[in-house]
């Protein structure tokens, strides 16, 4: 009696466990930055846009003068493997892109010798903004760099301050406004202890052959805030001609980013000829199986019928107990 | 059907919870990452004392009289965040500002313009202007009515401090009133002048061909038209710039002379003018007197300019030149221009010659070169301009990879690199395959790589770029697939497949040998049967199905079922009572089939008694049913 069961019970696992996988990967992600999540703190129009690549940069081979590499937001530390690898890429010709509002990447732009760092404190604009004074609209922007041309305003989301300790290479690509406040004390006014602005938010460093560019906001090119301001303009200016790598690797994905990762990786290894095929071999092997199993006892289920048809009102079931002990004994 | 229908409701139910699991299971973050979605967010209105600012600033560039500053301010209020439902009462006083400063700003012009003409004695030209003015005032006028209603609306629908914003709004109204008393003064000028007496003035200067920075002299005469007007200031214009001042004698005649700056361009024009000051204003109208137009004389020389040779990132290249003049040139120098830094190049004969160096780091293409000579006295200042076009020495890369590799096993790419000319130069080839090989060759190379056994069997994709060391040749790249075979890859499903297909035929093996077995233990059964005269278990099949048949007509003649539990001996025990009639042949037939399935030996007359047993039965069976 239990054995139907346990076949349903298996198949509904098996079931289930690919559905979750087929789910996990149709269904779009909502995590912060992800090229697949199209809500609002996701990236995918920013992906769209210069058709960039979010994976680790540690895992391929990088060209870098063909290529800007995008370090937004790490939630992970960085190595010093890591470092030297960015400091390499840069002095080779590479475009690296830092954007953080929390000063994690602070260190990094200490090993790499920026010469300015994150104030992680909120800035906030009462006058110049979208909506709410904390997404400043950002105006006063250097019309003289490549990186800057025919930008005219950029929507930025709580941005944070850069400070600049060390002017030399570095040229300010963007300022907020005169009105500006560093909200210290969090009340979200301007107070009379909150520092007035402009605040550098962009800037831009050339480093060996290549350049560091460094925002005060991690959420520039997010999908409810790329298209607000000339964010657009701004990322395709950056991006050049060149490949856009977001890093991907310094984030930590929710269960079912990973589950999308793992099927995804999966897929891959699976679309390997030598496994491919394996699994065809296998399946070809179990149905051949299972079929030959199937036939074999349909013979035998066939003797029996025949016994039935012969004798109508003799009982099945003992015709079976004695099918069995016959076998039993021809054994 | 219904434990199934259950059972995919569950794993339905299952695959469902699994999911939202998956989904509500969050990492804890590990740093607060500080962004709102803006639709989310409530709309604020502006801080109103920045607002405020914001506000007053722009109005007091207008009420100073900048309106080029008012607009810029403007632009900047246009940035400031408007929440939607207020967006048209700010976008009403914003546009009305404008309008204003706009109309404000040209009233200012045509006033400035209709002064000007009316103190050059054209009283009858500046009345157009002062028109225009007019108008233009009446329309600010009505403007600034509706900007203060707009106003009015704006300070209560932003929360403005009303009193701060109107009283610079009453200072527009001071502007305006302003500018209406300037046009009335305008206006009375013009009529004042009507009845002064009217002037004249003519100027005559010579040479009318003259060297730049020589000197010209300028004659005239003021006159009334009853008399010579002595004693007067005359102002000399060159090209509007003032140049001399000059007074008139008894005779009305003034004289002066003008050194003619160095300005390079065939024609000047000159001109002078007589304002009326203190009580002669309320005597005499201003004048201005005909231009003269002379021609200006000096020497443009000329510039040329080559490159010789090809430049080559790197290595030098030679710019020559000349430049002349009808005249000796009073400089030995000249100025060359290219990429971001300028240097100077000697002059010698009239001709100059210039080494400079092409970066290395430079891309191709064409940069502009500009050899300027200066300008000095009579001599113009001269330019040419040329592009220097940059060109590298192009390499062509022929690739002879293997179309198949073999995982762990070394192959090599052999290349040739061929180009114009003699020179041998190292050159850094780059294959990127999986992963990347980099070495130092000459003109002919072969890069040894050994395809990893991490990887999988199929084509894989190789980029061979080769850079030459020498910046003056182009860098090359080259791409291709090879077919990589991973023997240890393929081995496992080709393993797996092989071992599955053994494993079968042994199993069919294993089936056949079992038959063949059977059949030869009941030849070795007959054997002993033949020897011993005594039947032993094998082949005794036919007595347990007749055992069975005897069960199944008992069973249907007693209706008691022989349950798999039951024992032979239990099953008889059962019947005893049910049926005499048929026990004793059913008791002959459980006695004999119970001998033949446990114990070693069963005679012939039992199996005889077995045979007789069933046929008894049977009839017995037989005889029920009829």
């Amino acid at each position: 009696m239990l054995e139907p069961y346990t076949k349903i019970v298996a198949i509904a696992v098996a079931a289930s466990i690919i559905a979750v996988l087929a789910l996990s990967t149709i269904l779009p992600s909502s995590d912060d930055y992800m090229p697949d999540n199209p809500y609002w703190n996701g990236q995918n129009i920013f992906s769209k846009t210069v058709n960039a690549t979010f994976t680790d940069p540690k895992t391929i081979l990088l060209e870098p003068e063909k290529t800007t590499i995008f370090i937004i937001s790490p939630e992970k530390n960085m190595t010093e493997e890591y470092t030297i690898m960015l400091k390499n890429f840069a002095e080779s010709g590479g475009t690296i892109v830092l954007m953080d509002e929390t000063g994690k990447i602070n260190p990094i732009l200490e090993e790499l010798n920026v010469g300015v760092e994150i104030e992680p404190h909120p800035i906030m604009d009462p006058l110049y903004y979208y909506r709410s004074w904390k997404l400043p609209k950002i105006t006063n922007i250097n019309p003289t760099t490549p990186t800057t041309k025919n930008v005219t305003s950029i929507a930025t989301d709580i941005p944070s301050a850069i400070k600049i300790e060390d002017t030399r290479n570095i040229k300010v690509l963007a300022y907020t406004s005169y009105f500006s406040y560093m909200d210290l004390d969090g009340d979200g006014q301007p107070s009379k202890d909150d520092p007035a602005g402009p605040f550098p938010i962009a800037v831009e460093k050339a480093y060996g052959q290549g350049k560091i560019i460094v925002i005060s906001d991690s959420s520039l090119f997010i999908n409810s805030i790329i298209e607000l301001g000339d964010n657009k303009i701004l990322l395709k200016n950056i991006v050049g001609e060149k490949k856009a790598i977001v890093d991907s690797s310094l984030w930590n994905p929710t269960t079912q980013s990973r589950i999308k990762a793992f099927t995804q990786q999966a897929y891959n290894i699976i679309s390997a000829p030598e496994i491919k095929y394996t699994i065809v071999a296998c399946i070809a092997t179990i149905t051949y199986i299972t079929v030959t199993k199937e036939k074999s006892e349909e013979e035998k289920a066939d003797e029996l019928q025949k016994v039935l048809e012969k004798h109508p009102e003799w009982n099945p079931q003992l015709l079976k107990t004695i099918k069995e002990a016959r076998e039993n004994v021809i054994q | 059907m219904k434990h199934k229908t259950s059972a995919l409701t569950i794993a339905l139910v299952a695959i469902i919870l699994a999911y939202l699991i998956i989904l509500a299971t969050q990492p804890p973050p590990t740093i607060y990452r500080r962004h709102v979605d803006p639709n989310s967010e409530t709309e604020k209105l502006p801080y109103q004392t920045y607002l405020t600012t914001s506000l007053l600033f722009t109005f007091d560039e207008l009420v100073k009289g900048n309106f080029t500053g008012t607009i810029i301010k403007l632009k900047e209020l246009n940035q400031t965040y408007v929440p939607t439902s207020l967006k048209y009462i700010f976008e009403r006083f914003r546009q009305l500002m404008n309008e204003l400063t706009v109309k404000l700003d040209d009233t200012s012009s045509q006033l400035d313009y209709a002064e000007l003409l009316i103190y050059s004695g054209r009283e009858d030209d500046a009345r157009n202007p002062l028109k225009a003015a007019g108008y233009n005032l009446a329309e600010s006028n009505i403007t600034y009515s509706q900007l203060k209603s707009s106003a009015e609306e704006l300070t209560k629908s932003f929360m403005l401090p009303r009193a701060q914003v109107f009283q610079k709004i009453d200072s527009i109204q001071n502007l305006i009133e302003n500018m209406y008393k300037r046009l009335q003064a305008l206006l009375e000028r013009i009529e004042f002048q009507k009845n002064l007496e009217e002037t004249y003035m003519e100027i005559q200067v010579y040479p009318e061909n003259v060297w730049v920075g020589s000197t010209i002299t300028v004659e005239g005469k003021l006159y009334t038209r009853t008399q010579p007007l002595t004693q007067k200031d005359v102002t000399v214009y060159f090209e509007g710039q003032k140049a001399s001042e000059a007074r008139t004698s008894s005779s009305g005649l003034f004289n002066c002379t003008i050194k003619v700056p160095y300005t390079y361009k065939p024609k000047a024009n000159i001109i002078a003018k007589y304002l009326p000051a203190e009580d002669d204003s309320n005597k005499y109208k201003p004048t201005t007197s005909n231009t003269v137009q002379i021609s200006l004389l000096y020497i443009t020389p000329k510039v040329e300019a080559k490159v010789l040779g090809k430049p080559l990132p790197g290595k030098y290249f030679t710019v020559e030149g000349k430049i002349y003049a009808e005249r000796r040139l009073p400089y030995d120098q000249i100025k060359v221009s290219w990429l971001t830094s300028s240097t100077t190049a000697e002059i010698e004969n009239g001709t100059f010659k210039l080494t400079l160096k092409v970066p290395e780091t430079i891309s191709d293409g064409k940069y502009v070169l500009k050899a300027e000579a200066p300008a000095s006295e009579i001599f113009a200042p001269a330019s040419t301009t040329l592009y220097v076009n940059v060109q590298r020495i192009p390499i062509n890369l022929t690739v002879e990879a293997p179309p198949i590799a073999i995982s762990g096993i070394e192959s090599n790419i052999v290349g040739k690199i061929a180009y114009e000319g003699e020179e041998k130069f190292n050159s850094t080839i780059k294959l990127v395959l999986g992963q990347e090989h980099v070495e130092n060759v000459g003109q002919e190379f072969t890069i040894k790589f050994t395809p990893p056994l991490t990887i999988f069997s199929g084509y894989q994709t190789y980029r061979l770029q080769v850079k030459p060391q020498p910046p003056w040749y182009s860098s090359v790249e080259a791409e291709g697939r090879i077919f990589i075979v991973n023997p240890i890859t393929v081995a496992v499903p080709v393993g797996l497949v092989s071992a599955i297909a053994v494993k079968m035929l042994r199993e069919e093996k294993k089936k056949a040998k079992a038959v063949e077995k059977g059949i030869e233990k009941v030849e070795e059964a007959k054997k002993v049967q033949e020897r011993e005269k005594y039947y032993v278990r094998e082949g005794l099949e036919w007595l347990i199905n007749v055992y069975w048949q005897a069960v199944v007509i008992v069973s249907n003649l007693t209706k008691i079922e022989m349950k798999p539990s039951t024992t032979i001996r239990e099953y008889l025990a059962q019947v005893k009572e049910a049926g005499k009639e048929f026990y004793s042949s059913f008791e002959k037939i459980s006695i004999v089939a119970e001998k033949a399935l446990y114990s070693p030996k069963v005679t012939e007359e039992e199996l005889e008694t077995a045979k007789k047993s069933i046929e008894d039965l049977q009839t017995i069976y037989a005889r029920t049913l009829h």
